[in-house]
């Protein structure tokens, strides 16, 4: 039997505060209160501001830690982020229910240097795509003395549990539009499309410590082996994030959910190639893990016996190594590669783009430079605390002017330089 | 129990969290200058253990960084991998323009914070090694 999800997708054309928390005729009502009685469940956060933010709206969120896509299992085994939020479940059959055009965004101060800007008008709205999201932005603040291990995953818990609850508003309402994801068995895919190239997804993960982290059914990456993952679990949050670095080039939730890597192959499926399969693997510190976990890599493509395989890589540094080492091992046995980076070329852009390199990653799909630099304006509120953009990456001491302007490199903006492409940079 | 490896560290709480079980070879610093410090160590036979690009947190931005390297046999030991590394990790670094004249102690003490827990994440791994 098949493995098959439909979304669908509920278009949300505005959210606005009410008494009463629900989806009507397009409109998300949100009553501020729910949110914040929910947030405040968790003893480990203090307060919780609940703020609006709209396309167009003279508003800077930062810094924003996570973005989350509110989402409902209507039909099929399993609840959204499972192991997490849902019970441990396979999720990724059934129906799934999207409030599409709404998100939930989460700022807060985990540590002084925290990261990301969503700018909803003017220069740095070029170079997000929530900008054009309508966002529920959560401002919280931690009891004193609380670690930022665990403010983090008080922070990240919030959203989540944010999310789901928006999502179940979505539950009894009919959606606009229904898209249907089917996944194949290998026996099934090579008898159907026999003439097509088979193509794999490595998606890469982030999984190196602290602010650094992502969830796989609620197992921390670092202490996975890399592994086959059916593409429609990710679209029921299978993958989250709790990476809070390096605001340009993370994944948040919201990216997982929206993988546009899947999204495409999905569509090219069964007309120019054959979605063979995802792997999901992962970027740790120590590098006898890069090593393993690349072989790993390489040793699933080998034997789904793919002719090719797209790379995405997340953050900036030492990941360029694994994702160069996947690479390389892919290609060696035999499978084609293209890799999706991004690069920090230098303010010029004419500085080598990625800290590792070698012959066999002959195929690159860039994100685009986090190092240019671009003005963003004074804008009317801020959600969040302004005062970290001096410290955050990309900002620089006086970054910051004292007119409300500011002067940065462009990964100052959350998902500006996205490495699964989920982004509105282009050299068209 | 004696071990093969030793961590490089310019960040004083590796030093403190680890400092009496292990080899820590603990010197104040700049991000550049205890990456030199990793390179002669590699010029010198050292292996990585630890990629010396840590966390996608940029070099500009946090001070502190520590690299796991195994002891080396010296000079006409060199491991090649490793001085292609720690070579790149030197160049990527120098793309990034200082940033910080005056760091608040709370900002530093996150910065520290996070480098601990990226090498905590693999510590246990280096000592079964």
């Amino acid at each position: 039997m098949n493995l098959k999800l439909e979304l669908g997708y509920i278009k949300i054309s505005d959210i606005q505060f009410s008494n009463e928390s629900k989806v009507e005729n397009g409109v998300l009502y949100v009553n501020p209160e729910d949110i914040i009685n929910l947030v405040k469940e968790d003893e480990n956060i203090a307060s919780c501001a609940v703020d609006i933010a709209r396309p167009g709206e003279s508003i800077r969120i930062t810094p924003v830690k996570d973005v989350i896509e509110p989402r409902v299992k209507v039909e099929g085994p399993g609840e959204i982020f499972p192991g997490v939020i849902g019970k441990v479940n396979r999720v990724g059959e059934g129906r799934t229910h999207v409030l599409k055009g709404a998100a939930v965004v989460t700022t807060g101060r985990i540590v002084g240097f925290q990261e990301g800007i969503i700018d909803m008008v003017g220069e740095g709205a070029k170079y997000t795509p929530f900008s054009q999201t309508l966002n529920l932005v959560l401002t919280m603040e931690p009891v004193d003395g609380l670690r930022p291990h665990e403010h983090e995953k008080a922070l990240r818990f919030a959203g989540l549990k944010t999310a789901v609850f928006l999502g179940e508003l979505g539950r009894n309402v009919e959606p606009d539009e229904i898209e249907t994801f089917e996944t194949l068995n290998v026996k099934e895919g090579i008898e159907k499309y026999p003439d097509l190239p088979r193509v794999a997804y490595v998606q890469m993960l982030q999984s190196q410590g602290l602010m650094h982290d992502t969830y796989v059914y609620g197992v921390d990456a670092k202490r996975t082996l890399s592994t086959i993952i059916m593409p429609t679990e990710i679209m029921d949050g299978a993958i989250l994030s709790g990476n809070c670095v390096s605001s340009t080039d993370k994944n948040t939730t919201y990216h997982h959910l929206n993988n546009p890597v899947i999204h495409d192959l999905f569509k090219a499926h069964g007309k120019t190639l054959n979605f063979a399969g995802m792997i999901i693997t992962n970027e740790n510190v120590y590098l006898a893990d890069k090593e393993r976990s690349s072989d790993w890599a390489s040793k699933l493509c080998q034997y789904l016996g793919v002719d090719g395989a797209i790379v995405s890589q997340e953050g900036f540094g030492n990941p360029d190594t694994d994702l160069i080492m996947n690479a390389k091992k892919i290609e060696t046995v035999g499978v084609k590669t293209v890799i999706i980076t991004d690069e920090y070329a230098g303010r010029d852009g004419r500085s080598q783009s990625l800290a590792d390199a070698d012959p066999l990653a002959n195929a690159v799909v860039t994100g685009g430079n986090a190092n240019m630099v671009i003005h963003l304006p004074k804008l009317d509120k801020v959600i969040g605390h302004i005062n970290f953009v001096d410290t955050i990456a990309g900002g620089f001491d006086g970054s910051l002017h004292e007119d409300g302007t500011i002067e940065c490199e462009v990964q100052i903006i959350t998902g500006a330089t996205n490495e699964l492409g989920f982004s509105k940079l282009s050299a068209r | 129990m004696v071990y093969n490896f030793k961590i490089i560290t310019n960040n004083e709480l590796v030093f403190e969290k680890y400092g009496k079980e292990f080899e820590v070879d603990y010197k104040p610093g700049s991000f550049e200058e205890l990456l030199l410090r990793v390179r002669d160590e590699v010029h010198n036979g050292a292996k990585l253990l630890t990629h010396p690009l840590t966390g996608s947190i940029k070099p500009n931005e946090t001070p502190f960084k520590t690299v796991y390297v195994k002891k080396g046999k010296g000079a006409t030991n060199i491991d090649y991998d490793s001085v292609v590394m720690i070579e790149n990790a030197i160049i990527t670094t120098r793309k990034f323009k200082i940033r910080f004249p005056v760091m608040p102690d709370n900002v530093r003490a996150d910065f520290a914070l996070i480098d601990l827990s990226l090498m905590e994440s693999a510590i246990s791994a280096v000592t079964q090694a």
